[in-house]
């Protein structure tokens, strides 16, 4: 008894020292985080980096059979769900029908405009890896990244909608945030009535749209496309259809299946020329500075010259 | 019979990580991607607690360092404030177990509520203090009483399934960290 009382008498301190200095080091990890955001981020993409795609042996069986039980469980409405896509097949046929035309004409009319369109999207498919793991974060971890050329910002889709945009960048994986995270905002345009707004994820299945400028003109069911403001979007990307949620405030239905998000499109954007400069003064053409350093051997050609600079400076 | 008694404490030691990277692992499998379910538990932080109240040398602190700081990194969370924040709890607990170790179990289940509820509430005020954004109240709330809820059951099962109880105050082992 009386050893156990010594041992621990001076065991203890040690420890508490041991407590102190640990917690220390944790509250200065977070304050580097706080201050150093960014660099703490890579360090985090990285190490996730490291770390996921050495586990997918792992992960990947047990996603699968996941999958399988989901697949499974929509057996029991086999039938309902053939009679809905034999009904939604029908449509589509017509639908594909008219596409058909109006792409044909489309083409026509481009022909005879000579409009320049931009060069088409190239894009980069990967697979999802994981997901964010946290009920506070809609993110997945993908399987490409800076070795397949990803830079942070790109957007995102599946098939059809918007997914995301790339926010982490590591070697072999990047982080895609989705639409319905609180942190992710994007430009939009409603598209009959071509307004401007701003949507923005909050942690629910509907983001809010929000900044609006004639709610009144925009109705449940009206096509949302990126805008292309601010440069981040390439434009004219399809993310959903606008709906109205109870206390009537306009929402974004995802077009994209964010239940089941498994492979995603990584949208090449090719930033256009910007013009930044404003356009230079139209003149007489000035001499230029190579042209009198053909000559250099005539002292005359060379006073002309700076005279003839001074005068374009002035 | 020492070295059985060590020998079951690395067993335990081992249970701990792998069970605690399972969890992580499930955590981050792409099998619910978009649909904001409710948050569940935090089975990591359950069963740290538990264990350390019934025989603290199976969660050692370099373990719990580990698994927690893993945990932040993959599950994006900020990283070192809820290890942080773990880990003194987790010496609260341990500094008092000697006190709960003759008290019913609702003692027990009452001073870890209080303890994670602290945990959730001191990491919103340490976020606030630090103007960073965080998950609504709400939420985080939900996620400390579900570790709550879960608590019992993890007692349940260290105590029926794995045969971990609390020591009896004579066998308590002197200061082993």
């Amino acid at each position: 008894m009386a050893r156990e009382r010594t041992d621990s008498s001076h065991a203890r301190p040690v420890r508490r020292l041991l407590v102190a200095v640990v917690v220390l080091c944790l509250v200065v990890l977070v304050l580097v985080w706080r201050i150093d955001n960014p660099r703490v981020e890579r360090l985090r993409s990285n190490i996730t980096d490291r770390i996921v795609p050495n586990l997918e042996w792992a992960m990947a069986p047990v996603t699968a059979l996941g999958r399988m039980v989901d697949d499974f469980q929509s057996y029991t409405r086999l039938y309902q769900q053939n009679e809905e896509l034999r009904r939604e097949l029908q449509q589509m046929r017509a639908w594909r029908e008219a596409a058909l035309q109006l792409e044909q004409e489309n083409a026509r009319l481009l022909d005879l405009n000579r409009v320049q369109l931009d060069p088409d999207l190239t894009h980069v498919t990967g697979l999802v890896l994981a997901d964010s793991g946290s009920p506070f974060r809609r993110s997945v971890l993908i399987n490409v990244g800076a070795r397949d050329g990803i830079i942070d910002g790109w957007a995102t889709m599946d098939g059809l909608g918007v997914v995301g945009r790339i926010s982490g960048v590591g070697e072999n994986t990047s982080r895609v945030i989705l639409l319905i995270d609180a942190a992710h905002r994007i430009p939009v345009t409603v598209m009959p009535s071509s307004q401007q707004a701003l949507l923005m994820g909050d942690n629910t299945a509907l983001p809010v749209l929000e900044f609006v400028e004639a709610a009144e003109d925009i109705s449940p069911g009206d096509r949302i496309v990126t805008s292309g403001d601010g440069g981040v979007f390439p434009p004219g990307l399809l993310v959903g259809h606008v709906v109205v949620d109870r206390e009537g405030r306009l929402r974004a239905r995802p077009s994209a299946d964010m239940s089941r998000l498994n492979f995603l499109r990584v949208m090449r954007s090719h930033p256009g020329t910007s013009l930044a400069d404003p356009g230079g003064l139209i003149g007489p053409p000035w001499p230029l500075p190579s042209d009198t350093t053909s000559a250099p051997d005539d002292p005359d050609d060379t006073a002309e010259s700076t005279a003839g600079d001074e005068a374009a400076d002035g | 019979m020492a070295e059985r008694r060590a020998r079951r404490i690395w067993g335990f030691r081992a249970i701990y990580l792998l069970f605690g990277l399972a969890v992580i692992l499930y955590r981050i499998l792409p099998l619910q991607t978009g649909i904001p379910a409710l948050p569940g538990p935090d089975f990591i932080l359950a069963v740290t607690l538990a264990w350390v109240l019934r025989q603290p040398a199976t969660v050692p602190l370099a373990a719990v360092l580990f698994l927690f700081l893993i945990g932040d990194v993959l599950l994006q969370r900020p990283p070192g404030l809820w290890t942080a924040l773990a880990v003194l709890v987790m010496e609260f607990l341990r500094n008092r177990r000697a006190g709960i170790a003759e008290a019913p179990f609702l003692f027990e289940w009452g001073l870890v509520a209080g303890a994670i509820l602290a945990m959730v509430l001191g990491q919103r005020v340490i976020l606030w203090i630090l103007v960073t954004d965080q998950p609504s109240l709400g939420l985080a709330l939900m996620e400390g009483l579900a570790t709550i809820v879960l608590y019992p059951f993890v007692v349940l099962v260290s105590k029926y399934l794995l045969g971990l109880d609390r020591l009896p105050v004579m066998e308590r082992e002197p200061g082993k960290s």
